[in-house]
């Protein structure tokens, strides 16, 4: 697998960072290696006020950094759309986890894909 | 001569303004005209229980892919503000709910790969209200349909079957977004309806700050006016901007509004505070 976005409430803090449960209003995306598991970046979501439409503003950003999956608490119809047309995987994962969990538990093959 | 009535905040107040405001006129035999342009939640017809003439369907322009000419570019999406279209490696993705109808896409497409087509997103009325005074209240609305998310095209819609005779009040949605200022550009005076709370007064700014960036005069109706602070009524003077009327909380107000009555109707005392406003009205509507 490229590259794994897990949604997220802020942007400071790494692996250690809050799980943000949406995924088109996410704060930010932080984006890990596939492979390692290694924090790669972090990109602030720039469609997170946009009135409408949040969720295809995000996907397609995410297709730009390169992302084949992403991960999150909740994924709305024209977003899970919009990432399912770009190939971009999308699990789904409880709230309430850190940004690390959300990955182990992708890892461990415990998450379900929309 | 339109009259918009709009907030910043919601719940303050504009549909008991305006539809007692249209009561009265229509009892001093003024011809008026009320439109419901709160198209996400109408409700005007609960209070002037209006005979409905006419209903149509509205349709606004979308993007759709003409042949097979797309070959996914992308210079579409980058034109679009509105994340309505999606480029794929060959080809594109259309969201059209997420459109706002301006055309600019088949004007970027270097392929002629689109087209536009009509897309229904909700519905106009118009009727009559009678409601016990001498001359009817010309009564038009119109409903955004559930799941539709671009409200403006529809009140752009609603506000070009307006007829203009004597006054139209047009009672608009709350908040400062595209859909209010579709309303407050056409208009020739701004009722703006608050409260004296700290949320009132915060989405009151908002509003006041449009409605100088469109240019329009604006006057103030400061709802439930004895609860509250002072800080309201302080800022409306800073800014030179006048109190058309203050409407002190009433339990008789609540409960005729309840029960889906025209508050002016039941409240001798709401059509005095509300007279100077109704005179302004005729004055400048005749001038």
């Amino acid at each position: 697998m490229s590259r794994i976005a897990i949604s997220i409430v802020r942007d400071d803090k790494g692996l250690s960072n809050s799980m943000d449960d949406r995924f088109g209003r996410a704060a930010a995306f932080l984006v890990v290696d596939g492979a390692t598991s290694q924090v790669v970046e972090t990109i602030d979501n720039a469609s997170i006020n946009a009135s409408h439409g949040a969720g295809t503003g995000a996907a397609n950003m995410l297709k730009s950094a390169g992302v084949g999956a992403v991960i999150s608490g909740r994924f709305g119809p024209k977003a899970s759309d919009a990432l399912r047309a770009l190939g971009i995987e999308a699990w789904v994962a409880p709230p309430g986890i850190t940004a690390g969990e959300a990955v182990r538990l992708l890892r461990d093959g415990t998450l379900e894909q929309m | 001569m339109r009259v918009a009535v709009a907030s910043g905040k919601g719940g303050t107040g504009k549909t008991l303004v305006s539809t007692s405001l249209a009561w009265l006129l229509a009892r001093d035999d003024h011809p008026i005209t009320y439109v419901d342009a709160d198209v996400e939640e109408p409700n005007g017809h609960l209070f002037l229980h209006p005979e409905l003439s006419d209903c149509q369907r509205y349709a606004r322009p979308v993007p759709q892919l003409m042949g097979e000419t797309c070959s996914g570019c992308g210079e579409c999406q980058r034109f679009c503000q509105f994340n309505a279209i999606l480029a794929l490696p060959d080809r594109i993705m259309l969201f059209p709910e997420l459109c706002s109808s301006c055309g600019g896409c088949v004007l970027a497409c270097g392929e002629m790969a689109l087209g536009e087509k009509p897309r229904e997103i909700g519905s106009i009325e118009t009727g009559t209200a009678w409601t016990e005074t001498r001359c009817p209240i010309r009564f038009m609305a119109a409903t955004l349909d559930v799941g539709e998310a671009r409200a403006t095209p529809l009140i752009g819609g609603l506000l070009d079957r307006i007829e203009d005779r004597g006054i139209v009040l047009i009672d608009a949605p709350p908040g400062t977004s595209c859909s209010v200022m579709e309303i407050v550009r056409g208009a020739d005076l701004v009722v703006l309806v608050t409260e004296p709370t700290p949320f009132g007064l915060h989405d009151l700014v908002l509003a006041v700050e449009m409605t100088r960036a469109l240019g329009k005069p604006v006057t103030a109706v400061v709802n439930r006016s004895d609860l509250g602070d002072d800080h309201t009524r302080q800022y409306l003077a800073s800014q030179g901007i006048e109190m058309a009327a203050e409407i002190p909380f009433r339990p008789e107000l609540a409960e005729a509004y309840a029960h889906g009555e025209i508050a002016a109707a039941a409240s001798t005392e709401l059509c005095s505070l509300l007279l100077p406003l109704e005179r302004r009205l005729v004055a400048e509507a005749s001038s």
